[in-house]
């Protein structure tokens, strides 16, 4: 995903990245940066990320886009060129607030972009513009 | 700032009032314009009008409201170089509705595998009709917040996509506009006054009896610009434009 966080914040996703890679968990102190960088939605964020809720969707053009499962059921749709959640807590937290980077769905994202824990689901391009528009979701 | 723009403010400003010392912020690919609809109407037409005659691109123009008439007099020496045959270059698209705005952008993708010519600027006029509009009236100002973000992101996404597929290394430019406090139509779509000076540039666009716009950009004194407030005043014929690099 192309990157609007902070520089620290990217630092640390390649942290995780190289270190992931090398041990296959994340160590605590990377854990405790996560936290701290990232506030409040990084536990939610590793539950989703260590159930596996996070599907990179994409079509025959090339469009991708994630698609996030959260705790309720209802799947979120973030870009991958930008922050963008369809969740309460994005539009509160992030957009009026200016409180948080990130919600928990799109840290979701991140860290399984960087862990490699993505899932990946192949749709036909009109289907992609109705996941895109906000319209549809694929089939579980 | 959007290089489109960049054009039509130098070849259309005042001679006399252009400043060396006024520097155009490095190029970027997105331009919010913030100012009174008509003004902004005519600017967005004059900016697709001259990409598609001084950059031969395709340009997607998005606007609720279809054009009765042209809405930038092409007469004049500035204008000289734009001719109305340039207007085959431009697709409007008239959707009626914040689903429908949604529902075309969120289509341009299916442009690669239909071996089309993609847009390489893409216009959406009047943003506040689509969040804001009569459908809108009771929506809480949040939501209509969110709805503006998820449109501009879903512009920034199509964008950054078509630009991996345009040819030539050539890049995706995206400029929306606003009307913000829109009135009588809901709460408005309030601008947030975060950039600093810089890089929110002014400009003075006059609109001409007969239908010419001329532009005159304005160096913003220290402290001008309110943080958190909507910058730009709106009368009758001396309008100045906030444009906002995202």
């Amino acid at each position: 995903m192309a990157s609007f966080l902070p520089a620290v914040a990217e630092q640390l996703l390649k942290d995780v990245q190289k270190t992931y890679s090398e041990k296959s968990q994340i160590p605590d102190d990377l854990l405790i940066a996560l936290r701290f960088v990232f506030g409040s939605c990084t536990l939610q964020a590793l539950d989703l990320v260590d159930q596996r809720s996070v599907t990179c969707v994409s079509s025959s053009s090339g469009r991708k886009v994630f698609q996030v499962l959260g705790g309720s059921g209802r799947l979120y749709t973030c870009y991958t060129s930008c922050h963008y959640c369809p969740c309460p807590a994005f539009s509160f937290s992030v957009l009026r607030r200016n409180e948080s980077l990130v919600c928990k769905h799109i840290l979701a994202a991140y860290l399984c972009q960087v862990m490699g824990l993505c899932q990946q689901e192949q749709v036909s391009d009109q289907h992609m513009t109705l996941i895109l528009s906000g319209r549809a979701q694929p089939d579980p | 700032m959007v290089d489109i723009l960049d054009i039509v403010f130098k070849r259309f400003s005042l001679q006399r009032h252009v400043s060396s010392n006024i520097n155009v912020s490095a190029l970027e690919n997105g331009v919010l314009v913030v100012g009174d609809e008509n003004i902004n109407r005519s600017l967005l037409f004059l900016a697709a009008v001259t990409a598609a005659s001084e950059l031969g691109i395709k340009v997607l123009f998005f606007t609720q409201s279809q054009f009765q008439s042209l809405p930038v007099n092409f007469q004049g020496s500035a204008s000289s170089g734009l001719k109305p045959e340039y207007l085959k270059k431009i697709r409007f698209v008239y959707p009626k509705t914040l689903d429908d705005l949604l529902e075309d952008v969120a289509s341009l993708h299916e442009l690669v595998a239909e071996a089309a010519a993609l847009p390489s600027l893409v216009i959406v006029d009047s943003l506040e009709r689509y969040v804001c509009g009569p459908a809108a009236q009771n929506r809480p100002q949040q939501e209509t917040q969110s709805a503006a973000a998820h449109v501009v992101a879903l512009l920034h996404d199509t964008a950054a996509f078509l630009t991996q597929n345009l040819e030539n290394e050539a890049q995706c430019r995206v400029i929306v506009s606003i009307q913000p406090e829109w009135k009588g139509q809901g709460p408005g779509l309030q601008v947030d006054g975060n950039s600093t000076a810089e890089e929110q540039l002014r400009w003075h666009v006059v609109l001409q009896p007969n239908g010419a716009l001329e532009f005159c950009p304005v160096s913003p004194e220290p402290g001008e610009i309110p943080q958190g407030q909507n910058p730009v005043e709106v009368n009758n014929e001396h309008v100045p434009l906030a444009i906002t690099d995202s």
